[in-house]
């Protein structure tokens, strides 16, 4: 194969072991630039008054370590692990949508590329710690900051599409018997990581838009008093603390199905276990404000937080107990990645009970902000959740790459990273005076300092070691047997590594837990659907490069503007060149998978693939918007200079505007009937009227912002003013997207190509979540 | 004064209870883990346990919770508890007794801080330091003047707040009987000049005050 073979293959596949793959080691990539980040600033920090960074690149390093070890190294390889290996734990074939299973990654190597590009521009890198605080932000970061902004923009976006994803392929292409209790526990950590990555990462993205907006159009939703420092506290919180959990889960689940196959045993407790996780992802939303304990906020508030934090470590009380009680009366045999596991349960222990003392508020008065939240941040970061997905590496390795290692340096790594974890964080517990992020520091601290620098150079060792083993590996490893661990499981009926389609017929599950190869045929029961007419299954091959050409778009777009606006534009005329052929690919289907019928599907069985894919990316926007309508809120009970809107928006006209986009959805809703039952003609003129109304409504929006920015009331006329202009714009820009979609509705209709319902029914879906916002924005901006 | 009982005395006494309860639970946890781990090894790679499922398997049904679901009651109560019995403490640490002895303004501001002497003091302003007497009760109104900082004087434990535009956020302080020298730190990462924005607290002899306020006067 050649160079150019090679590279057409990697832009453009859609495989899902193929975008697990690329997921990793661009993660690994990454987690190598934020690990030689940390060796630099750790040296910085074994001498009191060192000088190898500056105070900027100190906190440039700082920065661009943590975002990019939690947002682009941790989340990343579990996704790309979950790429990978979930499909095979519940007897896919691919991914639900295997093309945005490609822009999802596309939209993320953009984004991380972004972020480290920050490093070459003037001003450098964003510099103001991964938490980015406000106002500092925006008050004293260069063009660094303009890039992460657009980065975490990015990163949403990847984030909410491969959530789609992972939730619908999870709950609908499950083999037949793979019922959901049957669900191996690292799939069910995918499934509660991307649950809350869902409603977790639209308001981060809406704080990133305000930093933005604030950088480069001189708003003041984070310079002011009334949003500003506290605004900033509760968006990025508000998505801070279930990522912690987003990063856990996965690596927790890997854990609980090591467990039980190196011990031998079932996991114990499991269903407990599986209502402790519900509950924990549940109430990750309601513990952000622990993270706000010093900023004044009511003390009744903060006690309700206080319990919150301290009841959430109950679930994970149960998780440890169940591993644990897994190993009570096993076989356990003595694995590398079982050895892994344990250390990493140890750590989560130690990680997991200094938590609960900041669940304390009078405690964490205290450790806030110091080296004390560094420990306890890390011993759940570096040593339960890396140790555990480095468990996970080596329990999977073999079935990705067909290759064994050698299990005896691998165990060598683990002293290693076992002794450097512990140098590298007890100190740091002791350190619970110093404060986070000096980078000069008074001489009292300099010996518990070195001693940490000490451990990080012994971890960086550690992980040297790692590169080695897997590189020998995948050079002179051992040919591995399909199922090297005496493993249960779908993953170790098939060979390793995998075909392409993955199995040699359809894997099913009998009732006594048995896995059985049929092929499709055999399946096809009463009215089971079977795609390509019942022959043998033939795996759709496909290919698209249109993923990577948005990818490389985005990346333009956001170096553009961040420096030229030429180059802004260039990227978006790239963006639309790219959508257009995603667009034309879908009109002539040619990018098209059937949903085999026979898949377990409860409790969607009433849904297809694409319908509960949109709810799900429906139910993400809502909570952009929700996130953005609470900004507003936020800032107008804050605001003493806020006046009634309708001095300054005629509310007559904006009850036209109301009424125009009511009727239509309400001529969507019967273009849709109509086309249900028939007929042919009448849903078009119908469209056509959906498409005109839109329009109608974009054009008095117009009417209306040149009458005001005629009468000077524009983005420097205040908050009220700014966030008039930032909500309806967004809301217009959602018309925009609709009428454009219901365009291209009108054309395949038109020519006679065939328009499924589902198609029809997803932008009406789409329609009604524009309608129900605007009915929140119409009375917020011009009645009240 | 001399009956109000410094902040910092509570905050170590549950620090203590915490750190006991953590070494108790945590440590019977990975007693646990560590014996378990050593005593249920296998004689062979291919000995099973009964309830494994196997390879060319998937695990059915649900293994019973047992004597755990006591444990985590036990836990579950003593978290809970803690957590909760801390919070006449924080009270205690939050609200400033009803007259303090002396308020004083802290500013912060990029990369410093500001103390305003009260009017009936003379009202005098200085810069990274601030002089106080032994044994009196202290307020800190503290603000910022600019970006996000927090102030913090680690020698009193739990004195620490954010200093935020826009935002009075109060704390309160009693100074030792004995005179001595403070570290004042910025806990919030601040900018290039964070790791300098550092400043002295002072407590003198009641004497020493009366002379330094006359200074300023």
């Amino acid at each position: 194969m050649g160079v150019l073979e090679w590279v057409k293959r990697w832009v453009t596949t859609t495989n899902h072991k193929d975008i697990g793959i690329l997921y990793m080691v661009t993660s690994i990539y990454f987690f190598l630039v934020a690990g030689v980040l940390a060796l630099v600033f750790r040296t910085q920090l074994a001498f009191p008054e060192e000088e190898i960074l500056t105070g900027s690149e100190f906190n440039q390093a700082v920065t661009i370590h943590g975002l990019l070890m939690l947002l682009w190294f941790m989340s990343p390889f579990e996704i790309g692990l979950a790429n990978y290996i979930m499909p095979l734990q519940i007897g896919a074939r691919d991914l639900a949508f295997p093309r945005l299973n490609a822009l999802s990654y596309w939209l993320y190597l953009a984004s991380g590329l972004l972020l480290v590009a920050g490093f070459f521009v003037p001003g450098g890198a964003a510099d103001m710690g991964w938490t980015l605080y406000a106002p500092q932000n925006v008050l004293l970061t260069g063009k660094g900051t303009v890039l992460a902004a657009v980065a975490i923009i990015l990163l949403t976006a990847s984030v909410t599409v491969g959530t789609v994803n992972m939730v619908v392929t999870i709950a609908r292409m499950r083999a037949p018997g793979m019922t959901w209790s049957r669900v191996p526990m690292f799939t069910w950590g995918v499934l509660f990581s991307v649950l809350m990555m869902w409603l977790a990462f639209p308001p981060l993205a809406v704080g990133a838009a305000a930093l933005l907006l604030d950088k480069l159009l001189g708003t003041a939703f984070l310079t002011s008093v009334e949003g500003g420092a506290l605004l900033w506290d509760h968006l990025f919180w508000f998505f801070g603390h279930p990522e912690v959990y987003v990063l856990l889960l996965p690596a927790l689940g890997a854990m609980a199905d090591i467990v039980s196959v190196f011990a031998r045993r079932q996991l114990y407790a499991r269903r407990f276990l599986l209502i402790a996780l519900f509950a924990a992802t549940a109430l990750s939303y309601l513990v952000w404000m622990h993270h706000m304990f010093i900023t004044g906020t009511s003390l009744n508030v903060r006690k309700i937080f206080s319990v919150t934090t301290a009841l959430i470590s109950i679930p994970f009380e149960m998780a440890t107990l169940a591993l644990i009680m897994t190993l009570y009366k096993g076989r356990i045999v003595y694995r590398a990645p079982l050895l892994y596991t344990i250390a990493a349960i140890f750590f989560f222990i130690l990680g997991g009970s200094t938590g609960v003392f900041q669940a304390a508020i009078i405690l964490d008065r205290a450790f806030r902000g110091t080296y004390w939240v560094v420990a306890h941040f890390r011993y759940i970061m570096v040593g339960a959740v890396t140790l555990g997905l480095l468990a996970a590496l080596y329990y999977w390795w073999p079935k990705i790459t067909g290759r064994l290692y050698n299990e005896r340096l691998a165990k060598i790594q683990l002293i290693l990273l076992f002794i450097g974890i512990n140098l590298l964080y007890l100190p740091q517990f002791l350190l619970i005076d110093m404060p986070r992020r000096y980078y000069t520091y008074p001489a009292e601290w300099k010996l518990l300092n070195q001693v940490s620098t000490l451990g990080s150079y012994i971890v960086g060792l550690g992980f040297l070691l790692g590169a080695y083993i897997l590189y020998k590996s995948l050079r002179h490893g051992e040919k591995a047997p399909p199922n090297p661990w005496n493993a249960w499981g779908i993953e170790w009926t098939t060979p390793s590594p995998p075909p392409r389609h993955n199995y040699e017929g359809q894997p099913v599950v009998r009732s006594d837990g048995r896995i059985e190869y049929v092929s499709e045929a055999s399946l096809a029961g009463s009215g089971v659907h079977i795609p390509d007419g019942g022959h043998s299954y033939t795996f759709h091959e496909h290919w698209s490069g249109n993923p990577a050409l948005i990818g490389l778009a985005l990346f333009i777009t956001g170096l553009g503007i961040a420096l030229s606006k030429a180059l802004m534009l260039a990227g978006l005329a790239l963006l639309i060149v790219a959508v257009a052929r995603w667009v034309r690919d879908d009109y002539y289907s040619k990018f098209h998978e059937e949903e085999p019928g026979y898949m377990e599907t409860w409790p969607f069985t009433g849904i297809d693939k694409n319908r509960l894919g949109m709810w799900v990316f429906v139910t993400s926007e809502m909570f952009l918007f929700g996130s953005l309508i609470s900004v507003a809120l936020f800032i107008m009970s804050r605001s003493l200079a806020w006046t009634p809107g309708y001095i300054h928006h005629d509310p007559y006209l904006g009850l036209l505007n109301t009424i125009i986009l009511f009727s239509g959805t309400l001529f969507y809703s019967l273009g849709y009937y109509t086309y249900k039952n028939g007929a042919r003609i009448k849903p078009l003129m119908l469209l056509m009227g959906t498409f005109f109304t839109g329009l109608l409504f974009l054009f008095i929006k117009s009417i209306e912002w040149t009458r005001l920015i005629a009468e000077g009331y524009t983005l420097s006329s205040g908050l009220q003013a700014q966030l008039y202009y930032v909500l309806t714009g967004v809301h217009a820009a959602h018309v925009l997207i609709g009428i454009i979609a219901t365009l291209y509705l009108i054309f395949k209709m038109a020519l006679d190509k065939n328009v499924s319902l589902t198609t029809l029914i997803m932008l009406g879906i789409y329609w009604g979540i524009v309608e129900i916002v605007w009915t929140i924005l119409f009375p917020l901006f011009y009645l009240i | 004064m001399a009956g109000i009982v410094p902040p910092q005395e509570y905050w170590w006494m549950l620090f203590k209870y915490y750190l006991l309860a953590a070494f108790v639970l945590a440590g019977g946890v990975t007693a646990l883990l560590v014996y378990f781990f050593s005593k249920y090894r296998a004689s062979s790679e291919d000995e099973f346990a009964e309830d494994y499922p196997g390879p060319g398997r998937v695990p059915t049904g649900f293994a019973k919770i047992g004597a755990t679901k006591y444990m985590l009651v036990v836990t579950g109560i003593i978290v809970l508890g803690l957590t909760i019995a801390t919070y006449p403490y924080t009270e205690y640490v939050e609200l400033t007794p009803s007259s303090p002895d002396i308020v004083i303004w802290v500013t912060g501001y990029t990369f410093g801080w500001r103390f305003e002497y009260p009017p009936d003091l003379g009202g005098f302003t200085t810069i990274n330091e601030v002089v106080l007497p032994t044994d009196t009760v202290v307020e800190f109104k503290v603000t910022s003047d600019d970006v996000f900082h927090a102030f913090g004087i680690p020698e009193f434990k739990g004195a620490k707040v954010d200093a935020i535009k826009g935002i009075v956020n109060s704390l309160w302080i009693k100074t030792p009987s004995q005179p001595g020298e403070y570290d004042i730190f910025c806990y919030e990462l601040c900018g290039v000049g964070h790791s300098l924005m550092k400043a002295k607290l002072k407590v003198v002899t009641p004497e020493e005050f009366k002379e330094f306020i006359e200074s300023k006067r």
